[in-house]
């Protein structure tokens, strides 16, 4: 009981410290219950935490599987495409070359060939030199066609002019006016285109005559033939020496006929045996519009004309009136009183010396030059021989 | 013996009445003695004479009317005003081919002065009576006609309506097919005279068949014929396309180039209208002339002729060679650009100056080749000139402005460059020749150097000095080939600044 009498001070000493323990406690049992508490929320939020960590880490396990799974899925996919672009470019790039290869060739050989457009200028070239030779042909014989058609008028002009200039010829007395021997003499003879006037003059004549020889169609006979008359009614009806005249055709009706060529003037006729006329074959002789002269009988009549005009001519020296009313006679007139005065000339033959009245000797002169036709004086002596042609 | 007195006293007036009419006829022909007559009251004597019953008589005094018409519109004036147009056209239908020949040449005559005239002799009643006289037999009276309905034609599209209105067209393509030649020669120059107004008129002739029987006549050997011929073919083809396709239908190629070599100076000029008419509508017509060797003929027309002959060559040139650079090219292949330079030198008329200039213009303005071509014959110093010259018409001017521009814009001969460049251009010209020079020093290393040899770039500095000018930008883009110093050394304002440098310089020194 000793031990139990010393362990009353530890005894009290006990539950004064366990009264000051539980004052202590007590005192710091809402604090510690504070603290506890968030201890043991935080404990348990820890443990939850651990949990769902867990948790949480297999989900994140399953879906990191899943989402690689997709992303290689994807991943092939992208590969395709990038795969299928890298293709397409690179054909692109192909088919880019190719087209620019074709289309420079088309264009080379198609559109813009420039050996195409080398040949055509070559072509062309050639073209014009040959449009230029044709061209220069042309002209030369366009100028030719020209000066032959301005020959051609002047030379019928020039025959016109001839064939009416017959009484201008010489005859066997008197020299023609462009044959005159002084001309012949000075080497003054007129001269065209190589003869001179007087043989082209002749030459006209005679083809005159030719063609009235030749029957009676052509134009130039009725032309000669008067012209011929008119030369052989002013001589006088005969025959002139020198020049052969034809016979007057009244006498001789029956030589004409179709003139076999290569016949000249006064060959004995040639007829031959048979002649067509109007589709039938006749005996030559026996045509009567080959024997008969077709212009006979206007020749007949203008020549009848001709001795008449001639006639009165000659008989009644007064020409006849026409409208401007009657001519006047010339001065010169044989028949009157007139010449029994002084010859006064009312015309000048002299230039320059106009005025009412001449001094003797310009009378004298023009008074020479009428008195020869007067007197009927040739013009040369017939007699010299000289003269003679 | 009463019966003769009578008689003879008739037959005395009638006598005098052809002795007067006949003189008066003869002295209308002098043209000194028509006052004369007009004041001794001609036209109211003759008048009654046109009725008169002797033939003879009527037609002596048509033709003095005639001859005293011909000589002024006052007279023609008169002869209208005495209302003696219905009297002949009365008489046209009715009397002899001596009278209608002289009736028409008395209202020929008339109708030619002027359109107001033409439409007095249409008003009464004449083209019914001319038409009908196409019908006739006689080729004089069928030319007589024809020769008025051309006049009455000719002067404006009216008139050639109302001449067409009646009939006219389809016989006078009759008169051209008969075998007279002064005939065809008036019909076809009346045809010209129609067809030339408008396309409608051109059709109306083509369409009554006017074409196929005009284009054999072009190689006949008369000349006066194929003037006509050519200037009625011309007339026709240069309305429309398709008026030129049906006359080049007509096969008138190549024998028209025939034409242009006759010796004859208009038959020349009017062959070259119609190639310039058939060239200009479209490029398959133009492909079509030169095909045919039509250049050549065309250059050697133009070297040998002179003055407004050379024009419708020239132009049918320019027209070919507007078309496409081949045509072009085979233009200036035949040596065309010599004469056209020549023309362009010595020619005295400004409109045949701007045509020539137009048609360089064309050649030149497709390629640098032909640009090239066109400036190495030394034309360009030309068109300048002419385009500067005061005494130059405003049209020469445009047109040698617009050739410039053209062949500069296509310019790459660095030479031909640099002499522009020292010339005194236009603003607006020189700023395309400064283009052209930058464009091509850019690619070319030793043309820098020539350019600089041959003055051009000083030129060109000082160009770009100048006050207000727009050339700045061009010269930069020059000066952007060369090196600063080089620009520097040429540039006028250079030696200045150094100089002001110089005394800013000298100004520091002395104030220290």
């Amino acid at each position: 009981m000793a031990a139990l009498a010393g362990l009353q001070p530890a005894a009290q000493a006990l539950i004064q410290e366990y009264f000051s323990k539980c004052r202590l406690a007590e005192e710091r049992r809402a604090l510690e219950q504070k603290a506890i508490v968030t201890i043991q929320s935080w404990a348990r939020g820890f443990l939850v935490r651990r949990r769902l960590q867990r948790l949480t880490w297999t989900a994140l396990t399953v879906q990191r599987y899943w989402r690689g799974y997709l992303g290689r899925l994807r991943g092939r996919l992208a590969l395709e495409v990038q795969n299928r672009a890298l293709r397409r470019a690179y054909f692109n790039a192909m088919a880019t070359i190719i087209q620019r290869w074709w289309r420079g060739f088309y264009s080379r050989k198609h559109i813009h060939d420039y050996y195409a457009r080398k040949r055509y200028l070559h072509d062309i070239k050639q073209r014009n030199d040959h449009i230029r030779a044709e061209l220069s042909l042309e002209t030369e014989r366009a100028i030719i066609a020209q000066r032959q058609e301005a020959e051609e008028r002047a030379r019928r002009l020039f025959a016109e002019k001839v064939s009416k200039l017959h009484h201008l010829v010489s005859t066997g007395t008197q020299p023609g006016i462009f044959n005159s021997p002084y001309a012949i003499a000075t080497g003054t003879l007129p001269v065209i285109m190589g003869l001179p006037v007087e043989e082209h003059l002749k030459s006209a004549m005679r083809a005159q005559v030719l063609a009235t020889q030749a029957g009676g169609g052509s134009p130039g006979a009725t032309a000669g033939s008067p012209s011929r008359r008119a030369g052989g009614a002013a001589s006088g009806g005969g025959a002139q020496g020198g020049k052969l005249l034809p016979p007057l055709r009244a006498g001789s009706g029956g030589r004409s006929g179709p003139r076999v060529a290569g016949q000249r003037v006064g060959d004995a006729a040639v007829y031959p045996a048979t002649v067509e006329v109007a589709g039938k074959v006749v005996p030559a002789r026996q045509t009567l519009r080959q024997v008969a002269d077709y212009n006979a009988v206007h020749r007949e009549s203008l020549l009848e004309d001709k001795i008449h005009r001639a006639e009165m001519l000659s008989q009644h020296p007064q020409a006849f009136a026409t409208a401007l009313g009657p001519v006047k006679q010339p001065a010169f007139d044989l028949q009157t009183n007139r010449n029994l005065s002084p010859f006064v000339d009312t015309y000048d033959p002299t230039v320059g010396l106009r005025g009412p009245r001449f001094t003797p000797d310009q009378q004298r002169v023009s008074k020479s030059a009428f008195s020869r036709y007067v007197k009927k004086q040739p013009m040369f002596d017939k007699n010299m021989a000289a003269e003679a042609y | 013996m009463a019966t003769r007195a009578v008689l003879q006293t008739f037959e005395r007036y009638q006598k005098e009445r052809v002795a007067f009419v006949t003189a008066v006829a003869e002295m209308a022909k002098n043209p000194q003695n028509i006052e004369a007559l007009q004041q001794a009251g001609a036209m109211a004597l003759l008048r009654p004479l046109l009725l008169d019953n002797v033939p003879s008589i009527q037609q002596s005094a048509a033709l003095a009317l005639g001859r005293l018409a011909n000589y002024s519109d006052d007279l023609a004036e008169a002869v209208v005003q005495n209302e003696i147009l219905p009297q002949l056209v009365y008489s046209l239908s009715e009397q002899n081919r001596f009278y209608k020949q002289a009736a028409a040449f008395c209202l020929r005559a008339v109708a030619r002065h002027s359109p107001e005239l033409a439409q007095s002799v249409i008003d009464s009643g004449a083209l019914d009576s001319l038409v009908t006289c196409l019908e006739e037999f006689d080729p004089g009276v069928k030319e007589a006609s024809a020769w008025t309905l051309g006049y009455i034609a000719g002067h404006n599209a009216e008139l050639a309506q109302q001449v067409v209105d009646a009939g006219a067209v389809p016989l006078l393509v009759l008169c051209v097919q008969e075998p007279e030649l002064s005939l065809k020669r008036i019909a076809a120059s009346a045809l010209s005279d129609i067809a030339k107004h408008t396309p409608e008129l051109a059709q109306a002739v083509v369409d009554a068949g006017a074409v196929q029987y005009l284009a054999p006549l072009v190689i006949n050997q008369d000349a006066k014929l194929k003037r006509q011929v050519c200037c009625a073919l011309s007339q026709i083809a240069k309305h429309s396309v398709d008026l030129a396709e049906v006359v080049v239908g007509a096969e008138i190629f190549p024998k028209i180039l025939t034409c242009l070599k006759f010796p004859d100076e208009f038959v020349k000029k009017h062959s070259a209208t119609v190639v310039r008419e058939v060239a200009k509508h479209t490029p398959e017509l133009a492909q079509l002339v030169v095909g045919n060797g039509g250049v050549g003929a065309l250059v050697d027309y133009i070297s040998e002729s002179t003055g407004n002959n050379r024009l419708p060559g020239i132009m049918a040139l320019g027209y070919i060679a507007a078309f496409s650079e081949t045509l072009a090219l085979s233009v200036i292949a035949e040596k065309a650009l010599p004469p056209l330079v020549s023309a362009l030198n010595e020619e005295p008329e400004d409109h045949l100056k701007s045509a020539t200039a137009w048609t360089l213009g064309q050649i030149g303005r497709h390629t640098p080749d032909h640009a090239k071509a066109v400036a190495d014959t030394g034309c360009l110093a030309t068109l300048v000139s002419l385009e500067s010259d005061g005494a130059s018409s405003e049209d020469l001017k445009t047109k040698c402005r617009r050739a410039l521009k053209s062949i500069i814009a296509k310019l790459t001969h660095l030479p031909a460059l640099d002499a522009l460049v020292h010339r005194a251009l236009p603003e607006s010209v020189m700023k395309m020749v400064l283009e052209q020079v930058g464009k091509v020093l850019a690619n070319d290393a030793a043309g820098r150097a020539q350019f600089v040899h041959s003055g051009g770039l000083a030129a060109v500095q000082q160009m770009a000095e100048a006050p207000g000018s727009k050339l700045k930008e061009a010269v930069e883009i020059i000066n952007s080939c060369y090196p600063e110093e080089i620009v520097k050394y040429y540039s006028p304002s250079y030696s200045q600044q150094l100089l002001e440098k110089l005394e800013s310089m000298a100004a520091t020194t002395t104030a220290y």
